[in-house]
């Protein structure tokens, strides 16, 4: 079983071949998952206490090894440890647009590292908090803002809420996902991908560009999309900013001419497309690889498109509030969120892209560099408003 | 205030002499309508920083128009078909020999108890595509079902957990109405149904129009329910600016959200008629009931369907969702105890506070002996049919800008969240206090004088135990929407101060949905609690 | 025989009347379970004005809700000109039996004008009628001037007065009138009876009214019936029943009875005051001679004059001054107490001896010993 993980976890999509990159997916999750409880335990002799607690006897978070997202053995990490980086005491104040859910255990791992460091959390929606410290001004209690977009980062950084980063902290991230003047870093990805039932479709059945997907009859109600989906939204906005409104108008009403099955999230959608109800569809990377983790036969796969919205590569991110009177500790902070620990986290936590170097993917994704993402700001494609009127115009919404 | 009366000079009497009608009163009851009436400073000041060729860009929006003029349909028909609901249901409930008629009683008023984003969630999950009904019938080859977004659903939603306002006053109308009335119709040639066309509804109208006026203003200020329902309403806009960042744009639609508000109340203020309407006099209320006849398992029939309706659905998905339990994914959702504590903590203060401050509004007011009651009471309105979002930012502006390190180290969070809720709910509490001091005979308070009491003593051992109940009932209003209040909450808690309702959020968008069946249903029972209070405070047995 | 058949026997005669508006025959209502009306017969006829007096609580505002249809009996039969309206099964619903009601507190319309409270049982009226009817209504009343007025910026007075134009405008074939004038002042009460009844008799209406006030009851009715406990004790004209009341209830409750003690004998009664002869007592057979009776005295029938002890047969007990008189309480040797109504310049001292003498020119009814009701051929009504 082992040896079926490496032969063909070593396989890596490339976007000249269109093979299945997840193709053995069900297989390895299996493996991953039955394997999880035996190499669990004995990840406890080696590399810490297991699950429970938020730090292993050696320091290493309980993710580390294979947790119970990750689809295969993962070596330890690499990248920078919180080790090696300065120390956080005191408390400090986060703003995170990201969910409890997601990000709660991440947190609390990082605040049982040092004795005396707090981190008191509000979490709302990143617009909300967003608006909040501008609104709270000079007096904002929050020191870091961690969102869920590049949107609200942006929107706080052109405020001028927002202090740069130290070159420790942001050289850790390609400058691509970063602010030109580092007044926020994105933390963590998500790709645009097309989930297809394995069943009905091979990899190269899903055509690689996204506008052409109108033409493809051979879809017609077996197509499924989450309309009122953030997610989805923003990819209507980048192929706005792409292709033009008079394209998108036409792009979406190709797809309602499909009888498109609506959906009220992206993982309804994928879980659709594994259940075989449609053929593909349209979500972000990491709903399939929820649906593997608990469903590891499912015949489920991605494809990505080449270079146009449909690839729109968004990110997670932080910033350091310029109000605060913390500023080395909360750059301080946004560092350890790029930690080989934190990485390793968003891989198989979250089933997010991580974003610094030596932290790989989970479950075989492409890494980045090998995705072809299209060059856009990224966070333009938070606003929303004139895209909404725009799909309502066209009766999607 | 105690203090005032025992301390008071021989040289304070004359002024002391005039305090019960006069300026104390008035500066009370005017301090409080100006203390809620603060967050519209911030909506007037981020809504002018739009500037005027912006204001005029959105008012000329063809978008603009089309959310005027579906906000006024959603306002209307929700409205409208609470009228028609609550009124029968009020009916039946106080006057007629319904079976089962204590349990409809407190049934038909539970429906306020369910917050109505848990409500719309519900009814999309349950009649939405591929909704657990759809899902239901697909075998028996039903492919697809009427939509129910839009202003269907909004509507249907909306009515469903708000007709109870408009149920509650009724009710409390029908009760202390004179029946002579009614029978001196019938002798006069009328039938039950022309004696209550043209006796029963215009004396109960002001409390219906009372409890509309509710309705309208929450379904006005409501974001929730039109989002979900994708429906395209003010809140709806304003929240899509917001998200956008345009917090002034937001504002400035804010703004013109308040002045529908301002001719929504004066509508009212016509729609209610001059308060020529016979006060409880303590007899004239005959027992008998109006017999229904072959109509009683109908009736009961109608009521039962409503309740089903209304508490089933989100019942039985809340149901579901607990049964399938959570997929152990969502560590930090897991269900502590302290919500319940927090949530309930939180809601008897705000409830305390409203009680208390929205004394001299509905004192001023109901004893009609300055005309600033009429506009103090108006004025507690507002801050209820301005989206919770934007009277929360309103105050995060207030408290940063005016509170300093007070509020930046958090030391004024909780009195911050609490004024929030008062500022949101404050007219359910001055409604309630209003309409049982009403019930009180100014002669008893000036018996008291008489025996040698002081104003305020007066008003302390003869009104305020008369109306103790009112005040009550209000309160326990002010506690139940204050436990399904969302965004003020969010955006004003302190940090780690997590409540039932803001675990629910947090389950629900992150898409955990079995992490938010146990706080949803731990909210209803607390809630229906309360409803109790509400309800035993009319005067009901509800044991 | 007893009075219960005598009033009986009444009704039954009364039935076959053609003039015989209202019927009640052995009606009986109870509410949770206690009895309030116990097997009543009354018959009400055409043109005269009814009164049911009796203390609160005995059951006749429920028999006029019984009438109007704002009740169900529980037994017994209701009849409207001969017509069943309740019982044996059928039940007409108020607004279809043509009675009306002026209700104790008026249960004005506080919504309506005058006018409008007035036109309200005319909706059934061309526009033009109603407006005739309505003014000529008020012009009876005498409120034109009032007609937009709202019943709380009127006077209790002429609240009223809207009230029965209320109920007079659809023309009932019986009205009903509870507790009219209770909530009047005590001089706009004496002025109202008097208005009342001439509005009553001008618009020449059959009506039933109920009270509690014996001196309202007897001022503005034709009979009156005497109802105590559920049931109906006397009914007759209101001197009938004054003078000649056939129970210690009735007699007690229309007005300040005192009881003297005495016995009967071939010659004469022999009472505390003295001997009093046989044709001063009401209709007294020989039957009872040697018999104790009670002898009805009203204060007015005695006289109590100061004299030196040795002549006195009683003592001052008691002064209450009335105003144009004083009521003295006497005990006499025997304990009999009796009240003798003076004249307010009449002293007589407290405490002291005092001749108390009969001074009445009527026959005096009386009650045998111990028995609450007399059973005696009485001649009915005197028309």
């Amino acid at each position: 079983m082992k040896d079926d993980i490496y032969m063909d976890g070593t396989e890596r999509f490339s976007k000249s071949s269109r093979r299945r990159f997840l193709s053995a997916l069900g297989v390895a999750g299996v493996t991953g998952l039955a394997g999880c409880n035996t190499s669990g335990e004995a990840g406890t002799g080696t590399n810490g206490s297991g699950e429970g607690t938020a730090t292993t006897t050696d320091g290493n978070p309980p993710w580390y090894g294979s947790g119970p997202g990750a689809f295969e053995e993962r070596p330890t990490p690499g990248g920078t440890s919180m080790d090696d980086m300065p120390d956080l005491s005191g408390t400090l104040n986060v703003y995170s647009g990201r969910g409890e859910a997601l990000v709660g255990d991440l947190l609390g791992f990082i605040e049982s590292k040092y004795p005396d460091f707090e981190v008191r959390t509000t979490y709302d929606s990143a617009a909300s908090l967003a608006n909040r410290i501008v609104t709270e001004g000079q007096n904002t209690p929050a020191d870091v803002f961690y969102s869920v977009n590049a949107g609200a980062l942006g929107f706080l950084a052109d405020e001028g809420a927002t202090e740069s980063l130290n070159e420790g902290t942001y050289s850790l991230v390609p400058s691509e996902f970063r602010a030109s003047d580092n007044s926020w870093i994105g933390t963590s990805g998500r790709a645009r991908t097309v989930p297809y039932n394995t069943n009905a479709l091979s990899a190269d059945g899903v055509p690689s560009d996204i506008m052409s997907f109108p033409d493809h009859d051979e879809f017609a109600g077996k197509i499924g999309w989450a309309p009122t989906y953030s997610s989805f939204q923003g990819f209507v906005t980048a192929m706005r900013v792409l292709e033009g409104d008079a394209d998108t108008r036409e792009w979406l009403n190709g797809i309602q001419n499909l009888n498109v099955e609506e959906y009220s999230d992206e993982f309804q959608v994928v879980q659709a497309v594994a259940d075989g109800e449609i053929q593909l569809g349209f979500a972000n990377h990491y709903y399939t690889l929820r649906v593997l983790a608990g469903r590891p036969n499912a015949p489920i796969d991605i494809a990505f498109t080449n270079g146009d919205a449909g690839a729109v590569f968004n990110v997670a991110g932080a910033a350091p509030i310029a109000a605060s009177s913390k500023g080395e500790m909360a750059d301080t902070f946004v560092r350890h969120l790029l930690s080989s620990e934190a990485q390793e986290y968003f891989a198989v936590k979250t089933f997010e892209y991580p974003l610094v170097d030596g932290v790989d993917p989970v479950g075989r994704l492409p890494p980045v560099s090998e995705l072809n993402v299209p060059n856009i700001d990224l966070s333009k494609l938070s606003n929303l408003d004139e895209t909404v009127t725009l799909m309502r115009e066209e009766g999607v919404l | 205030m105690a203090g005032n009366a025992d301390t008071s000079t021989a040289a304070d009497r004359p002024a002391s002499s005039g305090w019960s009608g006069g300026s104390v009163l008035v500066v009370l009851a005017g301090l409080v309508a100006v203390a809620v009436l603060l967050p519209l400073s911030w909506i007037v000041i981020a809504g002018f920083r739009v500037g005027f060729a912006g204001a005029l860009d959105l008012l000329l929006r063809e978008q603009t128009l089309s959310i005027v003029v579906n906000s006024f349909l959603l306002v209307g028909a929700v409205t409208g078909l609470s009228v028609l609901l609550a009124v029968p249901l009020a009916f039946l409930t106080t006057r007629t020999n319904l079976p089962f008629r204590r349990f409809f009683t407190v049934a038909l008023a539970m429906p306020l108890v369910v917050p109505s984003y848990i409500g719309a969630f519900a009814f999309v999950s349950a009649f939405g595509p591929q909704g657990q009904l759809q899902d239901a019938l697909a075998p028996f080859g039903v492919e697809t079902l009427p939509t129910i977004y839009g202003l269907v659903g909004s509507t249907l939603v909306l009515t469903l957990y708000t007709y109870p306002y408009v149920y509650i006053t009724t009710r409390a109308s029908l009760k202390s109405l004179d029946t002579t009335l009614v029978e001196a119709a019938r002798t006069l040639r009328h039938t039950r149904w022309q004696a209550f066309k043209r006796v029963t509804l215009p004396q109960i109208r002001p409390a219906i129009t009372a409890g509309s006026l509710l309705v309208a203003l929450y379904a006005l200020s409501d974001f929730g329910t039109p989002a979900i329902m994708r429906y395209d309403v003010f809140t709806r806009v304003i929240y899509v600016e917001f998200n956008a960042f345009g917090r002034n744009m937001a504002a400035l639609l804010s703004l013109v959200l308040v002045l529908i508000t301002v001719a929504i109340l004066a509508f009212e203020r016509r729609a209610g008629g001059e308060d020529r309407v016979q006060t409880d006099r303590g007899h004239g209320n005959t027992q008998s009931l109006v017999r229904l006849g072959r109509w009683r398992w109908p009736a009961a029939a109608f009521c039962g369907g409503v309740t089903a309706l209304a508490l089933v659905v989100p019942l039985g998905i809340l149901g579901l969702w607990l049964v399938r339990g959570t997929d152990g994914v969502a560590g930090g959702l897991a269900f502590e105890l302290q919500y319940v504590g927090n949530s309930v903590g939180i809601a008897v203060a705000a409830a305390l506070v409203a009680a208390i401050v929205g004394l001299p509004i509905a004192h001023l007011s109901a004893r009609g002996s300055s005309r600033f009651g009429d506009v103090f009471e108006r004025a507690s309105y507002v801050g209820y049919a301005v989206p919770g979002v934007v009277i929360g930012l309103a105050l995060v502006f207030l408290g940063a800008r005016y509170g300093g390190g007070l509020y930046r180290t958090g030391v004024i969070a909780f009195p911050l969240l609490v004024f929030g809720y008062v500022v949101r709910f404050l007219p359910q509490a001055v409604g309630s206090t209003r309409a049982s001091l009403l019930r009180v005979s100014p002669a008893l308070p000036e018996a008291a004088r008489t025996l040698g009491r002081s104003p305020f003593g007066a008003f302390r051992s003869v009104t305020l135990p008369l109306i103790a109940p009112g005040q009550v009932g209000g309160a326990a209003l002010v506690f139940l929407t204050t436990m399904k209040e969302l965004p003020v909450t969010l955006l004003l808690k302190p940090p780690g101060f997590d409540t039932l309702v803001t675990q629910v959020w947090q389950a629900t968008a992150s898409g955990h949905y079995g992490h938010a069946a146990v706080p949803s249903l731990i909210l209803l029972f607390v809630s229906a609690l309360s409803m109790l209070v509400i309800l035993s405070m009319e005067g009901y047995d509800v044991k | 025989m007893s009075n219960e058949n005598a009033v009986r026997t009444e009704t039954a005669q009364q039935s076959d009347d053609a003039n015989t508006v209202l019927e009640l025959v052995g009606i009986h209502k109870q509410f949770g379970g206690e009895t309030v009306i116990e097997n009543l017969d009354l018959s009400v006829r055409e043109g005269e004005l009814l009164t049911l007096l009796g203390p609160s609580g005995c059951g006749k505002t429920t028999t006029l809700r019984l009438i109007a249809g704002l009740e169900e009996p529980d037994g017994g039969e209701i009849r409207l000109r001969g017509d069943p309206v309740a019982g044996s099964g059928s039940f007409v619903a108020p607004e279809q039996r043509d009675v009306g009601i002026v209700f104790q507190e008026f249960a004005l319309f506080p919504h309506k004008t005058a006018e409008e409270n007035v036109a309200f049982g005319l909706h059934d009226l061309p526009e033009a009628e109603q407006k005739q009817r309505v003014d000529d209504l008020l012009d009876l009343v005498g409120l034109e001037a009032h007609r937009e007025s709202y019943p709380d910026e009127l006077s209790g007075g002429q609240q009223q007065r809207v009230a029965l134009a209320r109920s007079l405008a659809p023309e009932p074939q019986l009205l009903l009138l509870d507790e009219p004038f209770s909530n009047l002042d005590v001089d706009l009460r004496v002025e109202m009876r008097e208005e009342v009844r001439r509005i009553l008799k001008e618009a020449g209406v059959t009506a039933v009214s109920v009270t509690h006030d014996q001196e309202e009851a007897m001022s503005i009715s034709d009979r009156v019936a005497v109802m105590h406990d559920g049931n109906l004790e006397q009914v007759g004209t209101p001197e009938q029943v004054f003078q000649h009341p056939e129970s210690r209830f009735v007699a007690s409750f229309l007005g300040h009875a005192s009881f003297l003690s005495g016995r009967v004998q071939e010659d004469g009664i022999l009472t505390p005051v003295g001997s009093i002869e046989r044709d001063r007592v009401y209709g007294l057979s020989h039957e009872y001679d040697g018999a104790d009776i009670d002898l009805l005295v009203r204060p007015d029938d005695v006289r109590a004059e100061p004299v030196p002890k040795s002549e006195a047969n009683g003592q001052v007990m008691h002064r209450r001054f009335l105003g144009p008189s004083i009521l003295y309480r006497v005990e006499l040797g025997n304990g009999d107490v009796v009240g003798c109504m003076h004249n307010h310049d009449e002293e007589v001292p407290l405490n002291e001896p005092v001749a108390v003498e009969l001074a009445a020119d009527h026959e005096l009814s009386w009650f045998p010993e111990g028995v609450r009701r007399v059973a005696r051929d009485c001649t009915p009504g005197d028309d």
